[in-house]
């Protein structure tokens, strides 16, 4: 129950922490407790900006990369745009290739902060591999021009001359760089300049927050239905904004609907649902619901007797109870014993209620059949099941 | 996620006991209107109690939403008075109108000169971004920047949807019973009948 407990909040963590697997080393998303997800996603955000670049290398003709691959002893890489099965291999592939591109740019960048770019590498191309151009696009519509664009190629063509030139010569360094640890994250974001951008720390910051920004809006694209067709901050905004409220409104449409039920029993509902409480969790919910519902002390010394006469007779009556027991077996799922006489003491935890219809309809044992579920709801027919013989023909 | 539901379910229960049970309004003597806001006040409360409690067990757990809900909503029952939403309302406007004013002031100080697409992309964005944060419960409230708005918009969409299943899921069981009721009585009445 615990670890199911952890879903909810983990699973938003999970969504934007998508790559505990890879072993470049890390993220305190496992195991790191304390560690929320604005550290990884900072170190994540560090340096997706190569994890683009060498998809983009890697989706290029391959006849540069196979020979730069093959220098470092790599797999011909799988073009990042595979996405799906092939995205974490080619993850994989894209982020080891890049980093002796890193080692490159090592050499001629400015500032040189902490491996966390291999961990964002990783991170971002296995994300969504499909998508690596997106963001760029993206990156480029939200900077407005400013010759972002014209940047990033230059990035890319620095790059495609380092890949290639330093292919030899770099081999060990990046390999062993591949193999290498990542660093234990410090307490602020490590980010490293790209070629041909500022490298001020308000720009930076700007980056890194982009990025973060650009990760977000991914995310959100998958979960919001209809999305993926939608390409630019705006329209994705909207689109979420319009499943937000239709979200709301069904919201209220369904309040509006239980608003028009007259009698609201709240007993009622515990048993009700009690196959939507088992769909995760095991038999122990049940119990603690008929527990809750049984407390409540069905008369069934009395009902004992009416169920009973149900079930073993003629086909005639079988038949007829079939839809009611089919209802009644729904509702509760047969989880309740059936009591006769006694009140609720039969927790048996039965199956599921595909079980109970099957034995509903074929009324194969008694026993099943006599368990079924004289859920609360049947208090409201109590008066009209004092009756003898329904023949109910539905 | 289903731990999510069972919890809204428990909360949804017992937020709905405790408004039929209490004596000021019972269920039955308000209108179709007050009992739909009833159901969907204790519904939005269950939802934020419930993601409180998941949270407290896991890691990633921050979200202002619930605190968000919980507060207008104990603002609301606490104040029956109109003065107390009130209240609310006013601060909120008075941020929306703060807001509206900086931005029309910006754009007559540029002009009609710098109408680059890129201003124009980024306008438009900027105002989504506000009517988001109208639609999330506690977006307005907080200074919060965009990645954290887009991360409770994450979180408050799937924990909304849950919501939804939950009460779908209520409603058509709710449903099939008092069909049921209604197909036992109608039979058994009219035979009888002679």
């Amino acid at each position: 129950m615990e670890g199911s407990r952890a879903g909810a909040g983990d699973y938003i963590a999970s969504l934007l922490n998508s790559s505990p697997r890879l072993d470049f080393g890390v993220l305190g998303a496992d195991g790191g407790g304390g560690r929320e997800e604005e550290d990884c996603l900072d170190k994540f955000c560090g340096d997706p900006g190569f994890a683009a670049r060498a998809a983009r290398l890697s989706s290029f003709s391959g006849q540069r990369f196979p020979g730069a691959a093959g220098l470092f002893g790599l797999p011909p890489p799988v073009p990042a745009a595979s996405g799906g099965g092939g995205e974490f291999a080619g993850s994989r592939e894209a982020s080891s290739v890049s980093d002796p591109a890193t080692v490159m740019k090592d050499a001629n960048d400015k500032k040189r902060k902490a491996p966390a770019a291999a961990k964002g590498k990783g991170k971002e191309s296995s994300f969504q591999a499909g998508e690596q151009k997106d963001p760029d696009a993206k990156r480029c519509k939200t900077e407005g021009g400013e010759g972002s664009p014209v940047k990033l190629k230059s990035e890319q063509a620095g790059s495609d001359s380092s890949v290639e030139d330093g292919g030899q010569n770099q081999k060990p360094p990046g390999k062993g760089k591949n193999a290498k640890p990542v660093e234990p994250p410090k307490d602020y974001v490590h980010v490293r300049a790209r070629r041909g951008q500022a490298t001020d720390s308000h720009s930076l910051a700007e980056r890194v927050r982009r990025e973060r920004i650009s990760q977000r809006m991914k995310v959100l694209q998958d979960l919001v239905p209809g999305c993926n067709k939608v390409i630019g901050k705006a329209l994705m905004l909207d689109e979420i904004i319009n499943y937000v409220q239709s979200l709301q409104r069904q919201v209220e449409f369904l309040s509006m609907k239980l608003a028009t039920v007259n009698p609201l029993d709240f007993s009622n509902l515990p048993t009700l649902l009690q196959k939507d409480m088992f769909q995760a969790c095991g038999p122990s919910a049940s119990s603690v619901f008929s527990l809750e519902s049984s407390s409540s002390g069905f008369p069934f010394s009395d009902q004992g007797d009416v169920f009973q006469s149900f079930v073993p007779n003629g086909l005639e009556n079988q038949c007829g109870l079939n839809p009611l027991d089919l209802a009644l077996c729904q509702a509760t799922n047969g989880q309740y014993g059936f009591q006769d006489g006694t009140a609720g003491t039969n927790l048996q935890q039965r199956s599921y209620w595909e079980e109970d219809l099957q034995s509903v309809f074929h009324i194969d044992n008694n026993g099943q059949s006599q368990e079924n579920g004289v859920s609360v709801s049947s208090q409201s027919f109590h008066g009209q099941l004092q009756e003898g013989h329904m023949k109910m023909e539905f | 996620m289903a731990a999510f539901k069972q919890d809204l379910f428990r909360n949804l229960l017992l937020g709905l006991r405790a408004r039929t049970t209490e004596a000021a309004c019972p269920f039955d003597a308000m209108s179709l209107q007050e009992r739909k806001r009833a159901i969907k006040c204790s519904a939005d409360v269950a939802m934020a109690a419930a993601r409180r409690g998941v949270a407290g067990a896991a890691i990633g757990g921050r979200a202002r939403w619930p605190k968000a809900i919980l507060a207008a909503a104990a603002a609301s029952s606490s104040s029956h008075s109109p003065g107390g939403t009130c209240k609310v309302r006013k601060s909120a406007c008075c941020k929306r109108r703060v807001a509206r004013r900086r931005v029309d002031a910006k754009r007559t100080i540029r002009g009609y000169a710098a109408a680059a697409s890129c201003d124009v992309a980024r306008r438009l964005v900027r105002r989504r971004t506000m009517a988001l944060r109208k639609v999330i419960p506690g977006g307005s409230a907080a200074a919060m920047d965009e990645a954290a708005l887009l991360r409770e918009t994450m979180d408050y969409v799937v924990h909304l949807r849950a919501q939804v299943d939950v009460l779908r899921a209520v409603s058509a069981a709710v449903q099939r019973s008092t069909f049921l009721g209604y197909i036992f009585v109608l039979h058994f009445v009219d035979p009888m009948k002679d």
